[in-house]
C-alpha cells in the first residue's frame, strides 16, 4: 500500500535513482542507510493522537506525590488519600480516577512524564496554549505538527493531513497548506441533499462539483476550488461508510469524548490514510471546587482513552498508536481559598500506546523550590514532540521544532531496533 | 485588435444574459490555442457592466443587497452608490427602528445555574448579526466588522458581554472617522484593557502584551519598531485599569508612570496619548493601515503604488478614514478585473448577505451558531490577529457548513423557499428564471460551460412554461447550485 507514511521507502528509491531530495529525506535517507534500514511495514500504519486537556490541569492531583508531607501542607483541602491514589512507585501515584490509565500502566503501555513546562511561563490560557501548539515562545507561527505536515511529501495525493474532532482546526495541526477535516458529528461531514428529491442528490452532488472543478484556474483561490470539493466529498464518504461498517472491540464510554473516540477509530479504519488525529476535553480549570470536577474530568479521560486504546488492540493496531496528552499548564502548588487551584506552570503528560515503555520520565518538581509559587518545569515540552516527532513519526524533529531538544526513552525497545536509523541519527 | 473586441462584447452578452448555446463558448475561449490567447488578451471585464459593478461594491461596502435594491443603484450611478455608503449617519438606521436594542441584563444567574450568561452572549451576537441584516448604513456596519476583526477582542479573555458591547459601540461610532481618536478610544477601552492585560499592567511591572500589538498589528506592523519601543509604550500606558465594580476604565495616576521615555526616537514624559500620536506621524502607519483595508475590500497584495496613494490621503486627511474608504471605492484598481471575486465571503458575509440577497426576514435564531461552526465566532476570535480569513474559509469542514446551511435555506421544510423561489416568478419560462437567478446570485457572470453544467440537471425535462412542479424541484435545484458554487462564495 502506498501512502505517504511510506515517504522514507519511497526516498531511498529516488536516491537510488540519483534524484536531489529535500535536505530532510536526504537525512533519513542517510540514516537509513547507516542503519541498514528496510521497508518496515508497521512504520506505514502509524497513527498519532494528540489529546488536549484544556484548561490547565492541575498536574499535582493527577501524578501525586503522595508520600511527600509538603504535598500535604500545600494542599491542606485538596489533597489526594494515600490510601486512595493509585501507586506507581513509593512517591508516584495515579489520580484515583484514573483505574484505567494505571491498568494500562502495569500492563506496559503508558508513560508518565513529569514536571513539563517551559521556560518564562506565560499563565494566559490563551498564549500558553499557542507556545505549545506552535512549540514557539516567540512570535505566533505555524502549528508543530503543521509544520512537519509541510516537510511531508505526499506522493500519491492524500485528501487529508489530520482529522480532529470538534469545532475548529486546532492551532497544532494548521499550516499554510494543511488540509485538516474538523469533525464533530461524523453524520454532519458530509453534502446536505435535498430531502425532498433524494433520488437527485448524486447528480446534483455531481454537478456541484463539476462547478468547482470548472472553476476558472486563473481566478484568485482557484487552486484551493478546483480539488477541495471533490477531496472533501471523497473524505466524507469514506468516513460515512467507515462510521456503517465498523464494529468497535469493545463498548465505548457514552461520554462526547467517548464519542469522539469511537469518531477517530472509524477515521483510522476509515482507509483515509490519515497519521495525526486531534481530540480534546475541555473543563480543567478549576479555579474552585477542584475535586469532584477534576476527578470526574480524569475519569472520562481514562476511560475514553482505555477503550480507544483496547479497540485498537482488538484489531490488531496495538501497536501502531500513540496518544500523547498535553495541557497549557499545570496550576500553583499551593491551593487557593476557593477549594480550587490558580494558574501555574509544569504539569505531566502522558503517552498511551503499544509501543510505549511504561515508566517515569523527567523529574517530579520540587515542592519546596519554588519559583513565586509555582513549579519549576525540568523538562520541556519540546522534548516530547521532538521524541515524537523524530522516533514516532521518522520526521527531522530538529528541523521542525527549529532547534534540537533531549530525547526521552518511552518509545519501547523493540519499536528502537525497527527504528534503528532514527535512534542513530538522533545521537549525532 | 477587432477580435479580441467582438469577443469581450460577446462574453460579456453571455455574461449578462446567458442566452447562448455552450457550443458557442467553446469557440470563443475554449479549447483552441489561437482563440484562447486572443481572448485571454481581451480579459473580459466583468465590472465594465454597470450592475455587476454596482452589485460588487454594495457585496464590499456592504452586505450585499436583493435585486430590486440593485436596480435602484444602478439607476442611481455608481459614485452617488458610494457616496450613499460613505455618508450614510445623517439618515436614519433602518436597523434602529426594526432591530430590538440589546440590553445585558447583569443579575447572576440563579442556584442551580439556568446557562443565563451563555443566552446572554448568544443573544448579543444575534444583535449584531440582526444590525447587519437590516441596516441601511450597511457600510458602518461592515467597516465595524472590519474593525472587530483588526481591534478585536473575545469573550475568551474578555468574558463579559458588557464591556464587549462597549467596544462593539466604540467600533461603530469610530468606524469612518479619525483612526487616531480610534486608537485612542480602544487603549482605554475595558474590553481591550482585559484583552491585551492592560489591566494587568502597573507602573512597577508594565504589561507589555497591548503595547507590542498596538504596533504589531493595529498601526505599523512587524518590523518597524524595537524591543525598547515596546517597553517605553507599555510604560506609557500604564495608569488605565478597569474597575470591575463600575465597568469603568479609571485612570489613576499612582500607577501611571510618568518617567521620561524614549520611544521611536523621540524623548519625552510619554504617555499613552502620546504614543498614539507618535505612532500616527509615521508613513509606515498610514501605509500598514491603508494595506490592511484594501486588502479587505478590494483585494489582497495590492500594488505598493496603490498602497502608497491610499497613504497619502490616509495623511493629509488627517487620518481620515472616511477619505480613504473614497479612495479605494472610487479607485480604478477596485473596479478592476482583479478586484472581481477576489475575496472569500466571510461567514457572517456569507450568511448575512444571503439573507439581504434573497430579502428573507430572519430572527437570527441559530445564526450565530452557524457562522461559528462556518469558523466565525463573532466576539470570539481565534487569537490576537482576528481571523486570518481568505482560503481558511474554505477549508473542507467549513465548506461544507457553509454549502449545508446554503442547502437548508433553499430545501428546509416551511423555510423560505417558497420566498426564493417567487423572486422571480414574472421570469415565464424556465430558462428565463434560471437566467434571473444567474443574475441575481451570480451576477449573471457564469462561464457557459459552467452555466450549462447548472441546466443539464434543472432543465432537463423542463416544460415551456414555469410549472409548481418545475419550481418545486429543479428551480431549487439551480437555486441550490447556485448559492453553493464556487463563485457565490467569493465577493
Amino acid at each position: 500500500m502506498l501512502d505517504r507514511r511510506s515517504f522514507l521507502k519511497r526516498g531511498v528509491v529516488v536516491v537510488s535513482a540519483g534524484l536531489a531530495l529535500p535536505s530532510f529525506l536526504t537525512k533519513a535517507v542517510y540514516a537509513a542507510e547507516q542503519g541498514g534500514m528496510t521497508a518496515n511495514p508497521a512504520f506505514a500504519n502509524r497513527v498519532f493522537v494528540v489529546v488536549q486537556m484544556a484548561g490547565g490541569n492541575d498536574g499535582l492531583n493527577t501524578v501525586v506525590p503522595y508520600t511527600n508531607g509538603r504535598y500535604r501542607d500545600l494542599r491542606r483541602n485538596l489533597a489526594l488519600a494515600a490510601d486512595k491514589v493509585l501507586p506507581l512507585d513509593n512517591d508516584t501515584a495515579l489520580h484515583p480516577s484514573m483505574t484505567k490509565f494505571k491498568e494500562l500502566y502495569d500492563q506496559g503501555n503508558l508513560a508518565v512524564v513529569q514536571g513539563v513546562g517551559y521556560p518564562n511561563p506565560d499563565f494566559s490560557h490563551f498564549r500558553s496554549m499557542e507556545i505549545w501548539q506552535t512549540a514557539h515562545t516567540g512570535a505566533p507561527t505555524n502549528g508543530w505538527v503543521g509544520r512537519y505536515f509541510d516537510k511531508v511529501i505526499d506522493e500519491d495525493g492524500h485528501v487529508l493531513d489530520g482529522v480532529a474532532i470538534g469545532q475548529s482546526a486546532p492551532l497544532a495541526l494548521r499550516s499554510g497548506t494543511s488540509q485538516i477535516a474538523v469533525v464533530d458529528r461524523v453524520d454532519q461531514y458530509q453534502i446536505r441533499g435535498d430531502g425532498a428529491f433524494l433520488k437527485d442528490n448524486d447528480a446534483r452532488i455531481d454537478a456541484l462539483l463539476k462547478l468547482y472543478q470548472s472553476y476558472p484556474g486563473s481566478a484568485p483561490f482557484a487552486a484551493l476550488l478546483n480539488k477541495m470539493p471533490a477531496a472533501t466529498h471523497q473524505s466524507s464518504k469514506k468516513l460515512q461508510q467507515a462510521a456503517k461498517d465498523y464494529i468497535p472491540a469493545v463498548p465505548y464510554p457514552e461520554t462526547p469524548l467517548g464519542t469522539g473516540f469511537k469518531t477517530l477509530a472509524q477515521a483510522i479504519h476509515s482507509g483515509l490514510g490519515v497519521q495525526v488525529f486531534h481530540i480534546g476535553l475541555g473543563g480543567f480549570d478549576t479555579h474552585a471546587y477542584e475535586l469532584t470536577t477534576q476527578a470526574r474530568l480524569l475519569g472520562n479521560l481514562s476511560d475514553a482513552m482505555h477503550a480507544f486504546y483496547q479497540d485498537m488492540a482488538g484489531h490488531g493496531r496495538a501497536q501502531d498508536v500513540l496518544l500523547m496528552t498535553w495541557s497549557e499548564f499545570g496550576r500553583r502548588a499551593q491551593e487557593n481559598a476557593n477549594n480550587g487551584t490558580d494558574h501555574g506552570t509544569a504539569g505531566p503528560m502522558l503517552l498511551l500506546g503499544g509501543n510505549v515503555q511504561s515508566g517515569l520520565y523527567g523529574q517530579a518538581p520540587s515542592l519546596t523550590n519554588l519559583d513565586n509559587g509555582n513549579l519549576k518545569y525540568t523538562v520541556d515540552f519540546r522534548s516530547v514532540y521532538a521524541t515524537v516527532l523524530e522516533q514516532w513519526l521518522g520526521a527531522p524533529a530538529d528541523e521542525v521544532l527549529g532547534a534540537r531538544y533531549e530525547r526521552l526513552p518511552f518509545v519501547a525497545s523493540a519499536l528502537q531496533t525497527n527504528r534503528q536509523p532514527q535512534a542513530a541519527l538522533s545521537g549525532t | 485588435m477587432a477580435v479580441s473586441g467582438d469577443v469581450k462584447d460577446t462574453v460579456q452578452r453571455i455574461g449578462r444574459r446567458g442566452l447562448l448555446g455552450a457550443g458557442l463558448l467553446a469557440a470563443l475561449s475554449g479549447a483552441d490555442g489561437g482563440m484562447q490567447l486572443q481572448a485571454a488578451e481581451a480579459t473580459p471585464n466583468p465590472l465594465d457592466d454597470a450592475r455587476v459593478r454596482t452589485a460588487h461594491v454594495l457585496r464590499r461596502a456592504g452586505f450585499g443587497a436583493s435585486p430590486a435594491e440593485i436596480d435602484q443603484f444602478v439607476a442611481m450611478g455608481y459614485q452617488p452608490t458610494v457616496d450613499w455608503l460613505l455618508f450614510s449617519e445623517d439618515r436614519p438606521d433602518a436597523a434602529d427602528a426594526l432591530v430590538e436594542p440589546f440590553v445585558y441584563d447583569p443579575t447572576p444567574d440563579s442556584n442551580p445555574p439556568t446557562g443565563k450568561e451563555g443566552k446572554q452572549r448568544e443573544a448579543f451576537k444575534r444583535w449584531w448579526l440582526l444590525r447587519m441584516r437590516y441596516t441601511s448604513r450597511p457600510l458602518v456596519e461592515k467597516m465595524t466588522l472590519f474593525w472587530h476583526g483588526l481591534l478585536t477582542s473575545g469573550f475568551g479573555k474578555v468574558n463579559s458581554v458588557p464591556y464587549l458591547q462597549q467596544q462593539n459601540e466604540l467600533l461603530r461610532a469610530n468606524a469612518l472617522g479619525s483612526y487616531q481618536s480610534m486608537l485612542i478610544g480602544v487603549s482605554k477601552d475595558p474590553a481591550m484593557l482585559l484583552w491585551l492585560d492592560g489591566n494587568n499592567s502597573r507602573k512597577r511591572s508594565p504589561n507589555e502584551n497591548y503595547g507590542r500589538e498596538l504596533m504589531e498589528l493595529f498601526s505599523m506592523g512587524i518590523g518597524n519598531y524595537t524591543e525598547e519601543d515596546v517597553k517605553s509604550a507599555a510604560r506609557a500606558f500604564t495608569g488605565y485599569l478597569v474597575n470591575q465594580q463600575t465597568g469603568k476604565v479609571e485612570f489613576r495616576p499612582r500607577e501611571w508612570d510618568e518617567g521620561e521615555k524614549t520611544f521611536l526616537g523621540q524623548t519625552g514624559r510619554w504617555d499613552g496619548n502620546d504614543i498614539i500620536d507618535i505612532i500616527c506621524r509615521q508613513r509606515t502607519t498610514a501605509e500598514y493601515i491603508s494595506k490592511r483595508l484594501f486588502s479587505f475590500f478590494a483585494y489582497r497584495n495590492p500594488a505598493p503604488a496603490t498602497v502608497s496613494r491610499l497613504a497619502d490621503v490616509f495623511q493629509t486627511s488627517g487620518y481620515n478614514i472616511r477619505m480613504v474608504m473614497r479612495e479605494i471605492f472610487l479607485s480604478p484598481e477596485f473596479v478592476s478585473p482583479q478586484a472581481y471575486r477576489a475575496l472569500v465571503k466571510s461567514p457572517v458575509e456569507l450568511v448575512v448577505g444571503t439573507l439581504r440577497t434573497l430579502d428573507l426576514d430572519t430572527d437570527a435564531d441559530g445564526l450565530p451558531y452557524q457562522t461559528r461552526i462556518m469558523g466565525q465566532d463573532i466576539f470570539n476570535p481565534p487569537n490576537v490577529a482576528g481571523w486570518p480569513g481568505g482560503a481558511a474559509w474554505l477549508s473542507n469542514s467549513v465548506w461544507l457548513q457553509r454549502i449545508n446551511w446554503l442547502n437548508s435555506m433553499v430545501t428546509k421544510r416551511n423555510g423560505p423557499e417558497g420566498t426564493i423561489l417567487a423572486m422571480n416568478e414574472g421570469a415565464g419560462t424556465p430558462a428565463g428564471l434560471l437566467h434571473a437567478y444567474t443574475r441575481d446570485l451570480v451576477d449573471g457572470v457564469l462561464e457557459p460551460d459552467r452555466r450549462a453544467a447548472i441546466e443539464g440537471l434543472a432543465l432537463q425535462g423542463a416544460p415551456a412554461t414555469l410549472t409548481p412542479q418545475f419550481l418545486n424541484r429543479q428551480a431549487r435545484h439551480a437555486v441550490y447550485l447556485l448559492l453553493a458554487s464556487p463563485d457565490y462564495q467569493l465577493a
